[in-house]
Formats: structure tokens, C-alpha cells, sequence
């Protein structure tokens, strides 16, 4: 037994800790033993459900299609950044369909912001467009290395069950140097959509219209929850 | 301190609430960040969503700069850059209640340098499409810069319908800060 201000062994089985939102660290922790699962981040980390949180992640060199599942619902809004090139040079369609409805009610609208003069390529508003999130992004240039595309799709009150998913997309798809006053030349695409279906939003699957992502980090953030 | 994204207050439209109003917003972050889902009562195709500055509601303060895209259902491009409405915190669009049923607004904005008591305020905002189901003339993107012509600091802000109808129940919103 040791005293106020002195320091002694603890002593008992070995506790392991476990990190994250969840973790625990039961029995009695020395402060060096706290400090090294701390570095180590086996820690418990204190729960900030209002934070803007990164839930899951993809990288890779090469994949036609990711799907982020079993999303809690505790997150009433999603993000979805994306950065990756990409092998093809037409079709460059992301095909983002919620809750895995490749067939589902979705309507999309996007335009296509390009070049250094005013020119804009606008879409239908569709309605029923099955790729429900479209856009030429990324787009493969002549050097696709140099031309890492992005952009982030947004799903506000994804975990309403009362109300319909509505969103937007904005990204880049710049793929040459040059300006010829064509959409090949690539520029800001932004775009709108409205998943018609009033389920929270659980999985999101993101598959390409044709070809690969290559290179690319895909992750889903959560804010907050209502 | 948390270094981060931080929400500060949340909640859904209920009662037939025609504003949701934040005050004493803590002034210890860097950027306010609003999000918001809604959609408006009255019976038309879009309704102004007002934000005002520490409850400025009229006056010279608020210059917008808007920019609004629409998509036809041929294909045809629709974009509209115009100044205003000028003098009105009119910031952005939401739904109104005659479009498709279950339709909400995506609504976001962001608000710089907020508790700055030396700038001029600015703000960005975005809205979604109305009503992609619908005719071109509904599908509309709104993207919006906002000069708030006072170097207050902001303390509150009321999100409004400025006067037509109110917020149908089961929206939300979320105001965050950035520190």
C-alpha cells in the first residue's frame, strides 16, 4: 500500500484496452500505461456524436465500385468525398444509387461548367434516371496523374424516414490544360438529384458507369444526429 | 478546445414554425455552418428562405449576388446570374407545397468570420432542386453570395420564410461552427 504522493506498482491481471467511440479500459491504469494506449490509440476516445466524423474510408488502386454499408442512422447528414482519376475517357458516369435500388425512383439534373469562356452542358431533368447520380466525373485526361478529380455528394436528412433524399453534387473534372471551349476540356460540375423514397439512407453504393477509379480515396463523413 | 466541426444547436420543424431563430451563438469559432432541409407551406413552386443577420430583417444591409441554374427537360441550359434580390435577405430558395409530395430542400451556408467586429459579413449559400420530377422551370440550383454590410459581430440569426407560410413539420436544421 502506498501513500498520497507516493507512487506504487499496480498489480492484477493484465487489462487490455480497447479504442474507438466504444472502447472501455476497466480495472487500474498507470499514467504511463494510459499515455501508451493513448499513442498506441487503443484507448477509449470520448463519443462526440455532433462532430464531423469520418465513418469509412476506400482507397485503392483500381475499383469499379465501392458500397458503404450498414450506415447507422444516428448521422442525419452524409458526405461523400471522392478524389481519383480515372481509365476510361467517355462514360465517366458515377453510378450512386442509395439503399441498393439500381432501379430505384431517383431524378437527377446536373450541368457542366467548362473552359475559360462561359459554355455550360446541361442535362435533362430525368424522371427516372437510372444512374441517379450522374456526371462526367472524374474524367481521364492526357495525363491522368496530374489530373486527380473531386468532388463531394452531399445527403442531408439522410436518416429522415418521413421525407424523400434530396442533395447535391459539386466537383471538378479538369482534364487537359488547354481551352478549347469544349466540354472535354473539363471544368465544375454541380448537380442536383431527389431519391424518391422516404427509407433512411443505409447504403451507398457508387459504381462506375464504365471503367475504373484509379488511385482513388473514397470516404463517408456523418454530422451529427439528430 | 476542440479543433474541428462542432454542432451547436439542431432540431426539426415543428408547429408550424415560420422561423427558427438562434441567439447567443457562441463566439469562439472561426465559421458558422448552417444545414438545413425544408420545405414551405404556401401553395406555390418555391418559397424565399430568408436569413437575417442578428434579426435585421429590412434595410441596405443585405447584397446578394445570385446564381441560379435550371435544367429543362430537353436539355436546354438555364442559367441566370443576377443581382438580387438587392436589400433583402432573401438568401436562398426551398420548395414550396406544390410540388411533388415528400419533397424536401437541401439548404447549406456558410458564414465566415462571423464573430469579427472589424468586416463587413459574408456569406455563401446553395439550395437544391425544387422538384427534379417536374418541368425544367422547378429544377433549380441556387447558388448565392451574400454581403451583410456591418461589421457587428453576429449573435443571432433567424432562418424565415419572411412572411409567406411556414416550414412544413419534419424538416431540419443544424447550425455548426468551425474552430
Amino acid at each position: 500500500m502506498v501513500g498520497y504522493g507516493e507512487n506504487g506498482s499496480v498489480v492484477g491481471p493484465q487489462n487490455l484496452p480497447t479504442g474507438g467511440f466504444s472502447g472501455v479500459a476497466s480495472g487500474v491504469w498507470s499514467l504511463g500505461e494510459v499515455a501508451e494506449a493513448s499513442r498506441d490509440e487503443i484507448w477509449p476516445q470520448p463519443f462526440s456524436p455532433e462532430s464531423f466524423v469520418a465513418i469509412a474510408t476506400f482507397t485503392g488502386s483500381s475499383a469499379s465500385s465501392i458500397s458503404f454499408t450498414s450506415i447507422p442512422t444516428k448521422w442525419s447528414t452524409l458526405r461523400v468525398r471522392v478524389a481519383s482519376n480515372t481509365d476510361v475517357t467517355s462514360n465517366q458516369h458515377n453510378v450512386v444509387t442509395l439503399n441498393g435500388d439500381p432501379n430505384g425512383p431517383f431524378n437527377v439534373d446536373y450541368s457542366n461548367a467548362y473552359s475559360n469562356t462561359v459554355n455550360l452542358y446541361n442535362a435533362a431533368a430525368l424522371g427516372t434516371e437510372w444512374w441517379p447520380y450522374s456526371g462526367n466525373f472524374p474524367n481521364k485526361g492526357s495525363d491522368p496523374n496530374n489530373f486527380p478529380n473531386s468532388g463531394e455528394y452531399w445527403f442531408p436528412n439522410a436518416n429522415s424516414t418521413t421525407f424523400y433524399k434530396s442533395g447535391l453534387f459539386y466537383g471538378n473534372t479538369k482534364s487537359t490544360t488547354t481551352y478549347t471551349a469544349t466540354a472535354s476540356d473539363g471544368g465544375v460540375v454541380i448537380s442536383g438529384y431527389t431519391a424518391e423514397y422516404t427509407a433512411a439512407t443505409t447504403t451507398i453504393t457508387m459504381a462506375r458507369y464504365s471503367g475504373n477509379w484509379i488511385d482513388y480515396t473514397i470516404t463517408l463523413f456523418g454530422t451529427c444526429d439528430l | 478546445m476542440t479543433i474541428g466541426f462542432q454542432v451547436l444547436a439542431k432540431g426539426t420543424f415543428t408547429g408550424n414554425q415560420a422561423a427558427v431563430v438562434f441567439t447567443n451563438i457562441d463566439q469562439s469559432y472561426s465559421h458558422l455552418q448552417f444545414e438545413i432541409t425544408a420545405r414551405g407551406s404556401a401553395a406555390q413552386t418555391r418559397v424565399n428562405l430568408h436569413m437575417n443577420m442578428n434579426q435585421v430583417t429590412t434595410g441596405g444591409k443585405y447584397k446578394l449576388l445570385g446564381t441560379q441554374v435550371a435544367s429543362s427537360s430537353s436539355g436546354t441550359a438555364s442559367i441566370v446570374n443576377d443581382s438580387g434580390p438587392t436589400n433583402d435577405p432573401a438568401f436562398l430558395h426551398i420548395c414550396g407545397n406544390t410540388v411533388q409530395a415528400n419533397q424536401l430542400t437541401a439548404v447549406e451556408a456558410l458564414i465566415p468570420n462571423y464573430s469579427s467586429t472589424s468586416f463587413t459579413k459574408v456569406a455563401f449559400g446553395k439550395s437544391n432542386a425544387c422538384d427534379q420530377s417536374g418541368s425544367g422551370a422547378n429544377a433549380k440550383r441556387r447558388y448565392v453570395d451574400m454581403v451583410y454590410e456591418d461589421t457587428a459581430a453576429i449573435t443571432s440569426i433567424s432562418w424565415n420564410t419572411g412572411g409567406t407560410g411556414y416550414f412544413i413539420d419534419g424538416g431540419s436544421y443544424i447550425m455548426g461552427a468551425w474552430k
